[in-house]
């Protein structure tokens, strides 16, 4: 996958999760998933998971926590799918 | 008439806690501690700290337990207190072996409280390579429970601690209890409490008391380095009346209250500084 | 300075048994999984979770100069008491220690969250039906009617009919509520 095919996955993956659809739409990679996202931080792990099923990696402690913007989110994804 | 203190481990934790208690009410300080150099730099902003409140504050990072250390420092307090007493003795050291005695095993858990346990315990303990052995009990004993006499003792023969002076220390529930990978340690509090009984029964006509206090779960630099400490802090929680855990402060507040003369009968105890929890 | 988090039953999705392990293995510490698993009461995960945010948005007030993370498992929760309606405990991180106490509801669970526990009195919360951001606002006592905006960092902060308020503010929304906790500093 490349990164634009990424970036509309993960879309996918934290739409439900998203309180401002129309701050989805327009999502470039700065957008914060809490702050412009407005993502629920409870959900912030479920989009782990989500992510770890869709992309069959394992996220672990360290990476999550530096999750917080779009861009963020693929160059982890890009890294753990590149190690497999 | 000036007022001194030796703290012997004031840099951290309780004794430092105990050294800005003294400190603020009037106490000059002689501290003695051990630390690497990040430490010591953060030692040395706390005893400025301190020196601002108006008292003096010499540390040293020096090793309490080698004998020429223990010389030095005689000399050292002599030239400070220029004929004045200590006032107060606070031995406050944490060195020791904190391991097993035999490999971590499960048994079957149970569905009570107590089972709590089963899987802290095994995530920090199922690793384990290195066990107790008799040297690891040789040298925890000796810098947690014998080092109080010897200083004590160098101090008397010095003529720096006299009548009026309060000898103190540390102990915690773990001196009669069992906690995994504690033993040394508990061995070295059970020393250290007969020591303080003695001490308080043959130093007594000299006008010198030993007490010790039983402080409370607290959360340590000391503390964290006891392999599931978390489960401790949990359980000590749930027991304590006032709802919370000891602070560095209550026992610092302590330490005071057993400096001042009101307590001067006050001799050869164990006593609880934890807000109840022992007896909940 | 104070944090606050609410958690509204029933807007979470039942998940999956392995869901909810994996779940558990990625926000809670081992000691915090045994006493969820050691206790009777069916709000126990959520008033261990809301304890993590209470005490993280205090955290982030702490150090305005610190860049967001995302580190549950960091932030150890170690309960006191707990019963039907409330809870108190503590919650710590690295060297900083915090005291929350909670309030159980039938619908809804409120935490709050205080570098000392003595501050907890003081606080002042309001529950009230969500609104738009821009209306969210509250009647205090002494300081009469306070607005509420997220600065850039995403922090309320607290105005009075003269400027800002001296005071620290959390606020939290889930579901149809929002909480609001304010403390004079």
């Amino acid at each position: 996958m490349n990164r634009e095919e990424l970036k509309a996955k993960l879309k996918e993956i934290i739409e439900p999760y998203v309180q401002n659809k129309e701050a989805l739409e327009n999502a470039t990679e700065e957008t914060s998933l809490l702050l412009d996202l407005e993502i629920n931080s409870a959900h912030l792990v479920d989009i782990i998971l989500d992510m770890e099923e869709a992309f069959d990696i394992e996220i672990d402690d360290e990476n999550a926590e530096r999750m917080m913007t779009i861009g963020q989110a693929l160059d982890i994804s890009e890294k753990l799918l590149e190690e497999d | 008439m000036k007022k001194w203190a030796l703290i012997l481990g004031g840099s951290t934790g309780l004794g430092l806690a105990s050294a800005k208690k003294l400190g603020k009410e009037g106490y000059n300080l002689i501290i003695l501690y051990r630390d690497r150099k990040a430490g010591a730099e953060r030692a040395e902003e706390e005893f400025e700290s301190i020196r601002k409140m108006g008292v003096a504050c010499y540390g040293y990072n020096k090793d309490a337990l080698k004998a020429e250390v223990v010389n030095e420092m005689l000399t050292e307090t002599a030239r400070l207190l220029q004929g004045e007493k200590l006032g107060v003795m606070l031995h406050s050291i944490a060195k020791g072996n904190l391991k097993l005695m035999v490999p971590y095993k499960e048994v079957s858990p149970r569905t009570d409280l107590s089972a709590m346990s089963v899987e802290v315990l095994k995530e920090e303990f199922s690793e384990e390579q290195h066990f107790l052995q008799s040297a690891d009990f040789a040298l925890t004993i000796e810098a947690m429970g014998t080092s109080y006499y010897t200083w004590a003792k160098a101090l008397f023969d010095a003529g720096l601690i006299r009548e009026g002076t309060s000898l103190l220390t540390l102990t915690s529930e773990g001196g009669r209890r069992a906690w995994r990978n504690y033993a040394a340690v508990s061995a070295a509090k059970a020393t250290l409490e007969a020591i303080s009984r003695n001490m308080a029964l043959e130093f007594a006509p000299y006008g010198i008391r030993s007490n010790v206090i039983q402080a409370g779960v607290t959360d340590t630099v000391a503390l964290r380095k006891i392999k599931g400490n978390t489960l401790m802090k949990e359980q000590s929680l749930l027991r304590n009346p006032f709802g919370r855990l000891t602070r560095p402060e209550d026992v610092g507040n302590a330490v005071y209250l057993l400096s001042r003369p009101e307590a001067a009968w006050i001799n050869g105890a164990i006593i609880p500084v934890d807000g109840g929890e022992s007896i909940a | 300075m104070v944090g606050n988090d609410l958690v509204f039953f029933n807007t979470r999705t039942q998940h999956k048994e392995t869901r909810l392990t994996r779940f558990l293995a990625k926000t809670f510490t081992a000691q915090e999984r045994e006493v969820l698993k050691a206790s009777r009461f069916a709000f126990m995960q959520a008033l261990i979770w809301s304890a993590k945010e209470a005490a993280f948005k205090v955290f982030m007030q702490q150090h305005p100069l610190q860049e967001r993370f995302y580190a549950p498992k960091k932030f150890e929760v170690f309960i006191a008491r707990v019963e039907r309606t409330s809870a108190t405990g503590e919650v710590h991180y690295q060297e900083q220690r915090y005291a929350f106490t909670s309030e159980v509801h039938a619908d809804y669970l409120h935490t709050i969250a205080c570098p000392d526990q003595s501050m907890l009195t003081e606080v002042y919360t309001q529950i009230s039906p969500r609104t738009k951001k821009e209306a969210r606002s509250m009647q205090h006592p002494v300081l009469g009617k306070l607005h509420f905006k997220n600065n850039t960092r995403g922090i309320p902060e607290a105005f009075t009919a003269d400027g800002r308020a001296k005071a620290s503010t959390s606020v939290s929304h889930d579901g149809p509520l929002q909480a609001l906790a304010f403390l004079v500093i």
